[in-house]
Parts: structure tokens; C-alpha cells; sequence
């Protein structure tokens, strides 16, 4: 079902719950609806997989241009334009530390909606659309420490990798935004 | 979710908010000892009328309510109730409820219980004047009494205490010009005194005219009053036992009083049918009410056409240069024009849809000042002036809080007690005076109480004593200076919390609100006689004129409102101040700021550093030269949020788009003023802000 990051928006909104092929019917697939399963988008970045409930998902784009804004974090690129609305564009592998690998091509922005305003999130590339079960998520072990163990909300298994269900509140918490001593102001 | 039927809410708070500026009408001139039965009556309307509302929309505690109000207006109308600072305090908590009710009623939660206001209520109601001596009204036919309602009674026996001579007026108009005739009359009536009745006349001289008999109580005298108003069919005559009986006596005969006030007729029985007969289902305003965020819209789409026209305009000005098809390259253009010219008409409308007059915000700070100070103890007088100067709906809105947080520091700490301003000398009652006014494209707003002025000498020990300040610092700052720390976070003279502020919130919080609207504050004072604070604000937020420059390769929006010019200067006449670049304009010293190297921009090296641009910026009484490379013109721009996570950026107040999916960032010049001059004067001043982060 991974396919070309155009047609994987059209594919999200086609794959319904209830919607199975003959070949998930020929894997044991039982019909049987949970409510409780949310889907997850994943893409990667830095060479890990990391994953997005796709309700925090506003739109995939490809990379626009974007207005650098002075005195904030190196992870914040600027700010873009999606239809009329500006919104800021982070670097993902920046934010969370990690060096982008993915070819140029690939790069997508996610578009999240995360307290009812728009970011862009720059990935490597997206990957695909899972359903996964909360059971299947285990909490961050504490002892992976650094300075991204933050980000994490949960992990899960996806095959062979770990998938790494990020924490938007953390990875989007304004006061990052800012570079720290920026403007130093005469009298607050 | 909010209630479906959305009109309700909104229109029982105009309602609310007229009873409220009636009842500050009546407490003014109950203080000032003179009767103002129309406010009364104009208060009892309103009552009158959200009953019928809340009726209608079946908001139970909101009818409940106004009904027993209506009752206590009632009463207070006839006389039955004294009206004095008890029963106005009734009536102001009713105000407040109203405004608990209604948004319960909105967001459809359990309304707060009203018992407790309506046994207050209806304790005034109880408390009926008994020692009501009945006025003897000498020379009035029992025949004229007879046909005069209780409240139109009452108003007699008024105006026969106060000493007034009554007359009856006689006048006749053509039927077909009766409501043009009728208000002339009225207008040239109160001039002389109150109107106690019209009664139409039973001696009507043709079949197509109409006789009124109306009842003037006035202090002037008949001559004075006939010679006013004699003539064009009017005749005015003493009201005494031998002259008008007659006619009065005839009126009886007629019904109803077509004329008259239809509230002037109403019982206490009748006011359960009084509330769905009169209403009509058309609706009388010819108003509509738009959501906030449609016109935002409306203002987004004006200034997405602009940016198609600026495209346009560079299509056909290349046609123009190709020379081909000169006729339709110039036809194009004429069209063009046209086009700019109807964009700009229709910004302009957009704008002016928006735009709400001061006097709302003026009306609910009344309310704040009447209350306060009574709870404060002290007696304060308002002044208001400029209640019709009109701003941004969105600025008004954000302006109430900062606005209530000064009244109350004036209240708090300017306004002495009564027994310390006698004994300084000035008027025992104390007096805040709020001022609004328009200048040039910024509206100004001002807040000027008389009271004992800030102290500098208070300040600087306070900031001592809480640490915000290291005493050489201090010793070292200009009265502006130290006045501005009361708008540092966390600063207080007060030792222990007062109850109204002091609790070291509250003018930094000024001064973040009125920055974020794009205004500036200035304060002045003198000790012993008073403050003044000052705001100025653009008229909108939505749309404003820009300067794009352009520094490091990047393009930047400056606000022209706070660029006072431009000048290109030869680098030769750069001069240096104690490390500090400075230019020499118009004989004055103005300090020089890169915006490149204030945003630590990637500088291009082979910048051409012969010439530079110099922007003079002011904000209040300082004044920085911004440098840039270069100029790029003025542009009309939709101003747009950056969001939260950006919004904390300091000298960012936003973004715009130009032509060609151009997003370019709007400068913050009041933040980057301040940090310029602050560096500048106070090099140690980074050490106070050092642990300050700055929040969204």
C-alpha cells in the first residue's frame, strides 16, 4: 500500500474501516470493527519511522518556500503559505536532533493541526497509513534518556522496526521557538 | 453549543447595556439633585422590552427578572420609591446579573440563582413612601385629574412641588404632517420644561386636522412661553380653574391617548399582556449582526485581490513596454485603474463595518469606576468625552481590560481619601476623566485622574526594595525612566496587596495588551494634582500601510504609522557615541540601529557601503534610525498572525503577503525601539531582564 506520496492522501481517505481486500481476506482477516483503532501515518525521518495519528494531520504537501524569521530556534525554517493562511515550518530531523538522510525528491510537509493552528513539519518522506491498537504501543522506556525522549509519546512495533509516535504538544511547545536570548529587551 | 436562536443574546445585551447607561444617567443627576423623569422612563423601556424578549425566547430567570424589575421601575416612576444610592445599587446588581444570566443562558449551563437579587427587588417595591403628603395642586379641575394616568399624575404633583407653573398648550396640526408637527413641538416644548401629557382635543376645527392639548410644567414665565411658542396653531394659556377644564373634561370622552407614550398607559395588571401586544414580528433595526471572522475573511479576500491587481498592473505595464498592442495595453490600464480605485472604496467599507464607537467600552468602565469606588470609599465623578469616536471592533474588545486595570490603579493610588484631599486643598469629591479622540490615522485615549500623581521617589525605593533595579542604575535614570517602571512585571508600591490592585499585576499587563494592538502608552504626572495616562492606537488592525525595505537579501514590512521619515545618508556622516553609531538630523543626535545585525542576518558581503538608509522610527519621545539597504516602496498590506508559536518573537509583529506568494514578516517597531533605547541608556538593564523568557 506504500505508494507515491501524491497518491497516498487519496488512498487515506479511500481506505475506510471497513474496507478489506481479498488479500487481507486470505490473511485471516476477521471483520470485526474496532472503535478504539486509530490510524497512524507514518514517514521518516533521520532514518527512524516515526508516526502521526492522522487526526493531527491537516494535509501532505510537497516543500514550499518559506520566509526565514530571525531570532528563532535553527529548527524553525520560517514561516510558509498555505492558501492565504501563514503557518510555521519546522524541520523535524533538526527538532528532534537528528540529521535529514532522505533524498531531496521525497521531502514532504506535513501539515498538523495541533491546538487548533496550523505547523508544517519537514520529513524525510512518508511511508504509509497503519491502524495500530493502543495495546500494540508501549510508553517510552525511560532509560533510552537523551535529549529527545521527550518527543516520544509512545512506541510500537511496525514488522522488523520501532515506530515512533511522536508527541506534538512537546515537539511544538512555543517557548522552543524563540531562541533564548533573543532581543534582549532594556527593561523586562 | 451555543443556543440556535443567536439573535437573543446579543440584543438583550444592547437592551441591558442602555438600562445601564440610563441608570448612570439617573444616579448623575440624582446626585445633582435634578429630576431626570426621562432617563426613568427610558430605563423602565428597556426593562420593558428585554422582558418581552426573554419571554419570547423562553430564558426563564432573565424574564423572572425584568419582570420584578419592571415592577420597581414602575413603582419608582409613580413616586412610590424613593430613588436614592440604595435603590440605584439594586438596580446596578440587577445589571450585573443580567450579564451572569445571559451567558449562562448562552453557553446553556445552570443559571446562578436570583433569589437573592430579587428579594432585594422586591424589597424596594415594599418599600412604599408612606408619609407620601399628597401636593394640593391648586387651580386643576378635578375633570383634568380625572383623565390622568397614575405615572402622568405623579409627574403633575412633581412638578407643582418643584415650584413650576403649569400650561396647557393647545395645538393644531394638519393630519398630514402630524408627525413632523408633533416632533418640532416636543423639541421646542423641553426647552421650557417637562411634558406631563398630550391628550388629543375634542374641539377639533376640521375634519382634517388634529388638536392636541398637552400639559407643560415649566419655571418660565406664560409671556415667555407664549412668545416662544404662540402661533402656527399653537396657543398656549395658564392652566387655572376657568380656562382649560372643558377641553380636558371632552379628552376624557377619547380612549386612549394616540400620542402619548404608550408606556405612560400601562398598569401593573396589564403588564403579563403588555409584553407580546406590542411586539410586531418585523423587526424595527435595520441592522445586522456579523460575526467577527466573516469580515476578517471579507478583509483576507480584499487584500488576495490586491495582490492579483499588483500582478495585473505588472502584466500590462510589460505589455507596455513590448509595444505591442498599445491601444489595448492603454484600455487595459484605464480598466486597471478603475479596478484600484473600486478595491480601495471597498476596503474602506470593509473597514468601516468594523468599526464601533468608545462609547460601549466608556459605559461598561462607568459601571467598574461607581463600583469600585464605593467599595474604595471614595466618591468619584466621571467625565467622558469622545463616546462616539470609532474603532476597531477587535481593538475596543481588547481595550476593556487594560482599560479597567488603569481605572483601577487610579482609583487605588491616585484618588486620595476624601479626608486627605481636603486637607490638600481640592474638591473633597475626586474626579477621573475619560478622553477620546481622533488624531490623524491613531486614535488617542486618555485616562486622567486628579489625584496625588506617582512619586518618583516611591517608585525608585520600591523597585530597591523588590530587587528590580541596583541603586546606580537608578541614580542614573531620567524621570521618564523611572516612570516607566511601573510597567515592569511584578512592580508594586503597595506593601501588603490592596483590594483593588496592587498586587504587583496589572500595568505590565497594560503595556502587553497595548503593544499587541499595535498602541503605545505614555504617562504623565505631576505629584499632588494627578496622572495622566495616554494610549494611541491605530484605528484598525486589518489593514495598514507598510514600507518594504530590504536588508541582507531579505524583505521586511515596517508599519508607516511609526515611520517618521526616511533619509539616505553618505557613510562619511556616520559618527560614533561611546561605541554607539549615531547620525547628526535636523541638529538632534539619533542613535543608529542595523536591523541586520539587530536580527543577526547573514550579511552579503559586497553590500555598497557608501550610502546607507536610514528610517527614523518613533516610539512616545524616543527616536531610533533603523539602517537597511534599501527601500522598496509603500504598499497597503492585510497584516496576518504568525501563529502562537512565533507570536513570542520579539520586533515580529506579523506577516504579510506580497505579490508572487511572497510572505515577508511585518516589524514590531515599538518592541524594537524599546530594546535600541533600552540598550542604549541602560547597559545594565540586560542584567534585570536576564530570566525573563519571552512568552507568547
Amino acid at each position: 500500500m506504500a505508494g507515491e506520496g501524491e497518491d497516498l492522501w487519496q488512498s487515506l481517505s479511500r481506505s475506510g474501516e471497513a474496507v478489506a481486500t481479498e488479500e487481507d481476506y486470505e490473511h485471516g482477516y476477521s471483520r470485526e470493527v474496532r472503535q478504539d483503532l486509530r490510524r497512524y501515518l507514518t514517514f521518516r525521518c533521520g532514518g527512524e519511522l516515526y508516526g502521526l495519528s492522522i487526526h493531527e494531520l491537516a494535509e501532505i504537501t510537497r516543500p514550499m518556500s518559506t520566509t526565514p524569521v530571525p531570532r528563532t530556534a535553527n529548527f524553525v525554517l520560517g514561516i510558509g503559505n498555505v492558501r492565504g493562511t501563514v503557518i510555521p515550518i519546522v524541520d523535524l530531523a533538526m527538532r528532534l536532533r537528528l540529521v535529514a538522510v532522505g533524498p531531496p525528491a521525497s521531502m514532504r510537509v506535513l501539515i498538523v493541526n495541533h491546538g487548533d493552528e496550523l505547523y508544517g513539519l519537514v520529513v524525510d518522506g512518508v511511508h504509509d497509513v497503519v491502524p495500530i491498537p493502543p495495546e500494540e504501543f508501549e510508553p517510552p522506556p525511560g532509560a533510552l534518556g537523551g535529549a529527545r525522549a521527550g518527543f516520544i509519546a509512545a512506541l510500537a512495533r511496525q514488522g522488523s522496526e520501532i515506530l515512533i509516535s511522536l508527541d506534538l504538544a512537546v515537539v511544538l511547545d512555543p517557548r522552543d521557538f524563540v531562541q533564548a536570548n533573543a532581543g534582549l529587551r532594556g527593561r523586562q | 453549543m451555543s443556543r440556535g436562536n443567536t439573535e437573543f443574546v446579543p440584543e438583550a445585551q444592547e437592551v441591558v447595556e442602555e438600562f445601564s447607561r440610563r441608570l448612570l444617567e439617573l444616579e448623575a443627576s440624582q446626585r445633582s439633585g435634578v429630576e431626570e423623569p426621562e432617563a426613568l422612563n427610558a430605563a423602565f423601556r428597556a426593562i420593558h422590552s428585554l422582558k418581552g424578549l426573554a419571554a419570547l425566547f423562553a430564558a426563564g430567570p432573565i424574564a423572572t427578572v425584568s419582570h420584578s424589575l419592571e415592577n420597581a421601575l414602575d413603582a419608582l416612576r409613580l413616586g412610590r420609591v424613593p430613588l436614592n444610592a440604595a435603590t440605584l445599587d439594586v438596580l446596578f446588581e440587577a445589571v450585573e446579573t443580567f450579564a451572569t444570566l445571559l451567558t449562562a443562558y448562552e453557553h446553556e449551563t445552570e443559571p446562578p440563582s436570583v433569589e437573592r437579587l430579587l428579594a432585594r427587588i422586591e424589597a424596594l417595591v415594599g418599600l412604599v413612601r408612606t408619609e407620601r403628603t399628597a401636593t394640593e395642586l391648586p387651580g386643576i379641575d378635578e375633570s383634568v385629574l380625572s383623565v390622568l394616568t397614575e405615572y402622568e399624575e405623579h409627574r403633575l404633583r412633581e412638578n407643582v412641588r418643584l415650584g413650576r407653573t403649569l400650561f396647557g398648550v393647545h395645538a393644531s396640526f394638519d393630519l398630514l404632517a402630524i408627525d413632523v408637527g408633533i416632533e418640532g413641538l416636543k423639541a421646542r416644548l423641553k426647552v421650557f420644561g417637562e411634558v406631563i401629557t398630550y391628550l388629543p382635543s375634542a374641539d377639533a376645527s376640521a375634519d382634517d386636522r388634529i388638536d392636541l392639548d398637552i400639559l407643560l410644567g415649566s419655571n418660565a414665565s406664560l409671556a415667555e412661553v407664549s412668545s416662544a411658542l404662540d402661533g402656527d396653531g399653537v396657543s398656549v394659556h395658564p392652566l387655572v380653574r376657568e380656562t382649560a377644564p372643558s377641553r380636558f373634561a371632552a379628552a376624557a370622552v377619547m380612549e386612549t391617548p394616540v400620542f402619548g407614550d404608550p408606556d405612560h398607559e400601562r398598569g401593573g395588571e396589564e403588564a403579563e399582556a403588555g409584553g407580546s401586544h406590542d411586539v410586531s414580528l418585523k423587526s424595527i433595526s435595520r441592522t445586522v449582526r456579523v460575526d467577527l471572522g466573516r469580515l476578517d475573511q471579507l478583509m483576507n479576500l480584499i487584500g488576495e485581490i490586491g495582490v492579483v491587481q499588483a500582478t495585473l498592473n505588472e502584466g500590462v505595464n510589460r505589455l507596455r513596454q513590448r509595444g505591442a498592442a498599445p491601444d489595448l495595453a492603454r484600455e487595459l490600464g484605464g480598466e486597471l485603474r478603475t479596478l484600484t480605485r473600486k478595491v480601495a472604496l471597498l476596503q474602506a467599507g470593509v473597514l468601516d463595518v468594523r468599526m464601533v464607537p468608545l462609547g460601549q467600552v466608556f459605559d461598561k468602565l462607568a459601571r467598574v469606576i461607581r463600583k469600585l469606588g464605593r467599595e474604595a470609599g471614595k466618591e468619584i465623578r466621571l467625565g467622558i468625552s469622545g463616546e462616539e469616536t470609532e474603532l476597531d471592533k477587535l481593538i475596543v474588545e481588547e481595550l476593556s481590560d487594560p482599560l479597567m486595570h488603569m481605572i483601577r490603579n487610579c482609583i487605588d493610588h491616585g484618588i486620595e481619601s476624601r479626608a486627605e484631599r481636603v486637607a490638600a486643598g481640592k474638591p473633597a469629591v475626586g474626579r477621573i476623566e475619560l478622553r477620546a479622540f481622533q488624531r490623524g490615522s491613531r486614535v488617542v485615549l486618555e485616562v486622567e485622574d486628579d489625584g496625588r500623581g506617582i512619586d518618583l521617589r516611591q517608585i525608585r525605593e520600591s523597585a530597591l526594595r523588590r530587587g528590580l533595579q541596583r541603586e546606580e542604575d537608578l541614580r542614573d535614570m531620567t524621570p521618564e525612566q523611572i516612570i516607566e517602571l511601573v510597567f515592569v512585571p511584578g512592580f508594586t508600591t503597595r506593601m501588603t496587596p490592596g483590594a483593588l490592585s496592587g498586587r504587583g499585576v496589572g500595568m505590565d499587563v497594560v503595556k502587553t495588551n497595548i503593544s499587541r494592538l499595535s498602541g503605545i502608552i505614555d504617562v504623565n504626572t505631576a505629584v499632588g494634582r494627578g496622572t495622566t495616562f495616554s494610549i494611541t492606537l491605530p484605528v484598525t488592525l486589518a489593514i495598514i500601510q507598510a514600507l518594504v525595505i530590504e536588508t541582507a537579501g531579505q524583505q521586511f514590512c515596517i508599519p508607516l504609522n511609526s515611520v517618521i521619515e526616511s533619509v539616505m545618508v553618505a557613510s562619511q556622516e556616520l559618527q560614533t557615541v561611546d561605541g554607539a553609531e549615531v547620525i547628526t538630523l535636523h541638529g538632534k543626535t539619533l542613535p543608529l540601529c542595523h536591523l541586520a545585525r539587530l536580527f543577526e542576518l547573514p550579511r552579503a558581503a559586497a553590500s555598497d557601503g557608501s550610502r546607507i538608509y536610514v528610517i527614523v522610527v518613533g516610539v512616545a519621545q524616543h527616536r531610533v534610525g533603523l539602517v537597511v539597504d534599501d527601500l522598496l516602496g509603500q504598499r497597503d498590506v492585510v497584516i496576518k498572525s504568525i501563529g502562537s508559536a512565533l507570536r513570542g518573537v520579539p520586533g515580529i509583529a506579523g506577516a504579510t503577503e506580497l505579490g508572487g506568494g511572497r510572505t515577508v514578516l511585518l516589524l514590531d517597531v515599538a518592541a524594537l525601539v524599546e530594546e535600541a533605547v533600552g540598550r542604549e541608556i541602560a547597559g545594565s538593564a540586560a542584567a534585570m531582564s536576564s530570566g525573563v523568557a519571552h512568552g507568547g
